[in-house]
């Protein structure tokens, strides 16, 4: 039997945040009018305790702490950091833009439950666990997605992500049962063991099972050719929903991906480093190609979310080429760093973009038309989120995608960094096109003032600090990734 | 002296933050501390220059400060990122020409009167990543600071260019920014290349690098590339990467498009940078670089030097004949000069690459001059265009004295500096190239042509069209505009009679240089 | 019995409903072909668990959330439907569309 203690160890950030949805869900029941305000703040406190319990579990030791279903290991904690840092700047950024988008506040605890659905797909060692989690994941944020009711927008986007999501979890499910029928067994190093470093006795059956576990997951990360999705949806949906599907939802799934991938079939990725090899470079390609027509900057911002998804497959295509243990352990590495990175200057870009769509009632890139002017600081802002998400130095996107590029010529997929700093090129074009309104034109006629509130600059200025933090002081974070004993 | 570079790269960018929180009509005081921060950091070019070391040809006033690591980059050894700066005699005249041509554009910036505060901040950013572009010892630093340059010149050419400027600010940074994922490719492919040679070698060159093999620093790059020199295959692909970032970088023909453009729509002191400085770094990476490092794919490709030379020099001065816009002419002449430098160094000789130092530095100063000039004439007379203009000795005969000197500096006089370095340059490539080299003096005959009839329709001849209305209101050169025009003028004179102030501190590098690639 | 036969059944479960979800007009019919994929993998791991080597009930509980899940999908599903129903007055796929490039 468990006893609550072992359960606590393993799952504690996540209890918290279930407990602090709980208690938001029922406050919000409860109370009526300007009290309801309240609720999100419920939320931020749980995710304020759960961020402390999860750093303790850095460097825990995977037997003692980890329990049948769910490992400790620095994998899954540091994911778990990942993505309780990002929900927080998330939800700072729901509160900031309350007053304009008039959210329900339901939007509380079910970000919350999303988060731990997302948590647990990152440490989770049992294929129930697994779906429970990416389900859980999933569900809620189709409920997010098409929050506002009233909107056709926020509906029709809801209900395409239902589908489309529906569509690629049932794949993967099916994927997953295949699995359990080889192996007999629904935990991980069950299976991993009967499948004995290779196909196990049903290659055929196998390979089935990992394509479509494969293409799911690219579904889900909006991975080219699975993303007509994701503009449409990331349109529609509340723009601090569109933030965390950005940035949490892929980051949790990406997790997922390396936690089945690696764990079962680490000795023989190097059979599918081809194919992962060319979704990166494909992915890549019509992201920042698909941006350059897009006028709609939270559209363009989807077609440069899919581009970074691009990005974040080439460690995962590298550390599959090659069997150096060195080689995983950067790869890793700069997964890891580059979703820091990208949540820093993603929903950095997003916060800026909701206050300057605000103002202008567009999503129009002439929306930041002459901003340098009505709002230094928040062009200045935009500007540096850009220059990080375009990869110039001294950001943290640069940092991180240099770390992706020495991690695949460590692998000697040095083809995969070419085209990373390829489309990086391309996509000067389109970020530079939102420069050029911001400083280089100025706008005819009355120009509405932007108002912003402290809130909105707080999570502006939290996400800057963060960007340049990682840019300029990049080395105590590169030193703790490589301190980590990723899977035990 | 230890921190001399780190203050040279430094004091602009404190200018910068110094002028950021300032009032947007505080025109003044925002000038003032433009010039002061150009005029300082200049200064300490100065020091540094004459406290070098002139017998010797190692980097003098090294200074490296380790930035960050990253573990596992390279076969499990981490890799240290610094920021290393460092001159030796090639670097030092150039970071010289960058002090001397900064200061003259933060006088010409005295003449912009909207959104002044913008146009100080960027070209402070400008000329600080100018100075580290010279002066950075570490791969990695060398990169930073070209990118802030390409950020920087992009912001001034968007803000302060003329009406087609998103399109010229567009292009330059589609086109620099390719040319840069080049660079960064071959930087990183030239550390990674020299640590897997390095690590074939022997048991005791490990003991003496230590664990720290993948290394961005230049010096150790450098050490690395004598003790363990690159197989012919590698520094092939390296070179032809290099090559590629440069013939972009350098605008040579078929990549000259944007300068064209960027040169047209922007204001002068912008184009005195871009045209001075930063037009000479494409070429000072292969002087850093490829010549240095991969001597071996330079000695096998380095008749495909001299003739894409040569095409820019022919392409460049035809197209110049054929402009009917002064900047067009000089942006044009200008390729046509650096086409000079790529056959020098195609020669692969001691005497070429000192010819080629002197004229990146000499072109520099000669270009910052024209644009200065030509930019004054069109204050005045409303008009680039040379058709338009005439007669300009008698209204204007300061500048059009100095529009002269300029002219005949670029066609080579013996006097000023362009003749010291065109001469050196054509005795060591007509060695190696003969044929190829002939080519290459039409095209300085051809500039004689060009320049020459240029000016004559600019400043003799009749009065006409706009310099004919605007004849009343024009006034000669004032004081602060003299300045800049007498200094770069006597720099120009200085160099072209004492040639040795700059040959001293050029030679001993060069010499070392050469004889990695046995010339 | 063997294995086979739920296999092959589970294989044109999933075929159907991966056909009907990606080709049928109406948004409820695209529902239900969803919950077809869904109950293809419940089949699988049923007849996984019965005829697995050492035949356990792991398949057979994993099938059991699967059903939990599959409702919560499909309730949250006919409420976004139903918010889309009332503003569009449509439930078809081809009214999915104000937002094009």
């Amino acid at each position: 039997m468990l006893t609550f203690t072992q359960v606590w160890n393993a799952l504690g950030p996540e209890i918290v945040l279930a407990i602090g949805g709980f208690v938001a869900m029922v406050y919000e029941f409860m109370v009526t009018g300007r009290a309801k305000q309240a609720t999100p703040w419920i939320a931020v406190l749980s995710v304020l305790t759960a961020i402390p319990l999860a750093w303790s579990k850095l460097h825990a030791p995977l037997a003692t702490y980890s329990i049948a279903v769910i490992a400790v290991d620095d994998f899954g904690t540091i994911f778990s950091l990942f993505i309780l840092v990002s929900v927080l700047l998330v939800l700072l950024f729901a509160i900031a833009s309350q007053a304009r988008l008039k959210l329900a506040f339901e939007y509380a605890y079910l970000v919350l439950f999303a988060t731990v659905g997302a948590m647990v797909i990152c440490s989770a060692l049992d294929l129930v666990t697994l779906y429970v989690g990416l389900e859980l994941l999933s569900i809620t944020t189709y409920v997010l997605v098409a929050l506002h009711r009233k909107n056709v927008k926020s509906s029709e986007a809801g209900l395409k992500y239902l589908i489309i999501g529906s569509i690629a979890s049932a794949i993967i499910l099916y994927g997953l049962s295949f699995l359990y029928g080889v192996a007999g067994s629904t935990g991980l190093s069950r299976i991993a063991t009967a499948l004995q470093g290779g196909y196990g006795s049903e290659p055929g059956l196998v390979y089935l099972s990992i394509a479509l576990i494969l293409v799911g997951i690219f579904v889900k990360i909006s991975a080219a050719p699975f993303h007509l999705w994701t503009a449409d949806v990331y349109e529609g949906a509340p723009t601090p929903i569109t933030a965390y599907l950005a940035v949490v939802s892929k980051g949790a799934v990406l997790g997922f991906l390396f936690r089945v991938i690696v764990w079962l079939f680490g000795a023989k990725l190097g059979e599918w480093f081809g194919l992962v090899g060319w979704i990166a470079i494909i992915t890549m390609v019509i992201g920042n190609l698909g941006a350059l027509s897009q006028r709609n900057i939270k559209r363009l911002l989807a077609y440069s979310s899919i581009g970074q998804a691009g990005y974040l497959l080439i460690p995962f295509s590298s550390l599959s080429s090659s069997t150096l243990a060195s080689v995983m352990w950067q790869n890793l590495s700069s997964t890891v760093f580059y979703l820091f990175a990208y949540s820093f200057m993603t929903i950095g870009a997003f916060a800026v973009f909701s206050v300057v769509a605000d103002a202008s009632g567009s999503e129009d890139v002439h929306a930041f038309t002459g901003l340098s002017k009505r709002s230094p600081w928040l062009a200045g802002m935009m500007t540096l989120f850009l220059l990080s998400l375009s990869g110039l130095p001294l950001t943290a996107g640069f940092f991180g995608k240099f770390s992706i590029f020495l991690g695949a010529l460590g692998a000697g997929q040095i083809w995969l960094g070419v085209v990373l700093f390829a489309t990086s090129a391309i996509a000067f074009y389109y970020y530079f096109g939102i420069i050029r309104a911001m400083y280089g034109r100025t706008q005819e006629g009355d120009t509405p003032p932007v108002r912003s509130s402290p809130m909105q600059h707080v999570v502006v200025a939290l996400c800057a600090i963060g960007t340049l933090w990682l840019g300029i002081f990049p080395g105590p974070v590169t030193d703790l990734l490589s301190n980590l004993h990723w899977f035990g | 002296m230890q921190n001399v570079l780190l203050m040279i790269v430094l004091i602009p960018v404190i200018a910068a933050l110094l002028i950021l929180p300032l009032k947007a009509r505080a025109h003044a005081i925002t000038r003032s501390i433009g010039m002061l921060g150009s005029l300082l950091s200049a200064l300490f070019a100065l020091a540094a220059y004459i406290a070098f070391q002139r017998s010797d040809a190692a980097y003098q006033f090294v200074l490296s400060v380790p930035w960050a690591t990253i573990n596992n980059a390279f076969a499990g050894t981490p890799l240290t990122i610094t920021f290393a700066f460092a001159v030796d005699g090639i670097s030092l005249p150039l970071v010289m020409l960058t002090g001397i041509v900064s200061v003259m554009a933060a006088l010409r910036s005295f003449r912009v009167t909207e959104r002044v505060k913008a146009h100080y901040v960027w070209q402070m950013l400008l000329v600080s990543g100018l100075y580290g572009v010279f002066a950075a010892a570490d791969l990695f630093t060398f990169f930073f600071f070209l990118e802030v340059t390409l950020v920087a010149s992009f912001f001034l050419i968007l803000i302060f260019g003329q009406e087609r400027r998103e399109y010229a600010a567009f292009k330059f940074l589609i086109y620099r920014g390719i040319a840069s994922v080049f660079l960064l490719l071959g930087f990183v492919g030239l550390a990674y290349a020299l640590a897997n040679s390095a690590t074939t070698v022997s048991a005791s060159q490990y003991m003496a690098y230590g664990p720290n093999f993948m290394s961005l620093n230049l010096l150790q790059l450098l050490d690395e590339s004598v003790k363990a020199p690159l197989a012919l295959g590698a520094q092939t692909w390296l070179f032809f990467v290099f090559l590629f970032a440069v013939l972009i970088e350098e605008a040579f023909v078929p990549f000259h498009t944007w300068l064209i453009d960027t040169h047209e729509q922007s204001d002068t002191s912008t184009n005195m940078l871009i045209g001075g400085v930063l037009m000479k770094v494409g070429l000072y990476i292969m002087l850093r670089f490829v010549v240095s490092i991969l001597p071996l794919a330079l000695a096998a490709y380095s008749e495909w030097l001299a003739i894409l030379g040569v095409i820019s020099i022919l392409y460049g001065a035809f197209a110049a004949i054929a402009a009917r816009d002064w900047r067009r002419l000089i942006a044009f002449s200008g390729i046509s000069h650096m086409g000079l430098v790529l056959l020098a160094i195609g020669s692969m000789h001691a005497l070429g690459l000192q010819g080629a130092v002197f004229m990146l530095v000499s072109s520099g100063l000669l270009t910052a001059l024209l644009f200065y000039t030509v930019g004054a004439q069109a204050e005045r007379t409303g008009t680039y265009e040379i058709g338009k203009l005439g007669g300009l000795s008698k209204s204007l005969p300061v500048l059009s004295g100095v529009l002269l000197v300029a002219a005949l500096g670029t066609v080579g006089l013996p006097g000023l500096s362009g003749f010291i370095s065109e001469i050196t340059l054509f005795i060591s490539s007509f060695e190696r190239f003969p044929v190829v080299s002939t080519l290459g003096t039409l095209g300085m005959i051809l500039a004689a042509l060009y320049l020459l009839f240029a000016m004559q329709r600019t400043t003799f001849g009749p009065a006409q069209g706009a310099a004919q209305e605007g004849q009343g209101i024009a006034r000669d050169a004032s004081v602060t505009e003299a300045i800049p025009l007498l200094v770069l003028v006597a720099f120009v004179i200085a160099i072209g009679v004492f040639p040795n102030i700059l040959g001293v501190v050029v030679h001993p590098t060069v010499q070392a240089l050469a004889g990695r690639i046995g010339g | 019995m063997a294995l086979q036969p739920f296999l092959a059944l589970g294989v044109i479960l999933f075929g159907i409903g991966l056909y009907g979800a990606l080709t049928k007009r109406n948004l409820i019919i695209v529902l239900i072909s969803i919950e077809m994929m869904l109950n293809a993998s419940n089949i699988n791991l049923i007849a996984f668990s019965h005829f697995a080597v050492t035949p356990n009930a792991n398949g057979q509980v994993f099938a059991l959330f699967n059903i939990a899940i599959a409702a919560a999908e499909v309730a949250v599903g006919l409420a976004i439907l139903l918010a889309f129903f009332r503003l569009r007055n449509s439930a078809d796929v081809r009214d999915v569309n104000t937002m094009k490039w």
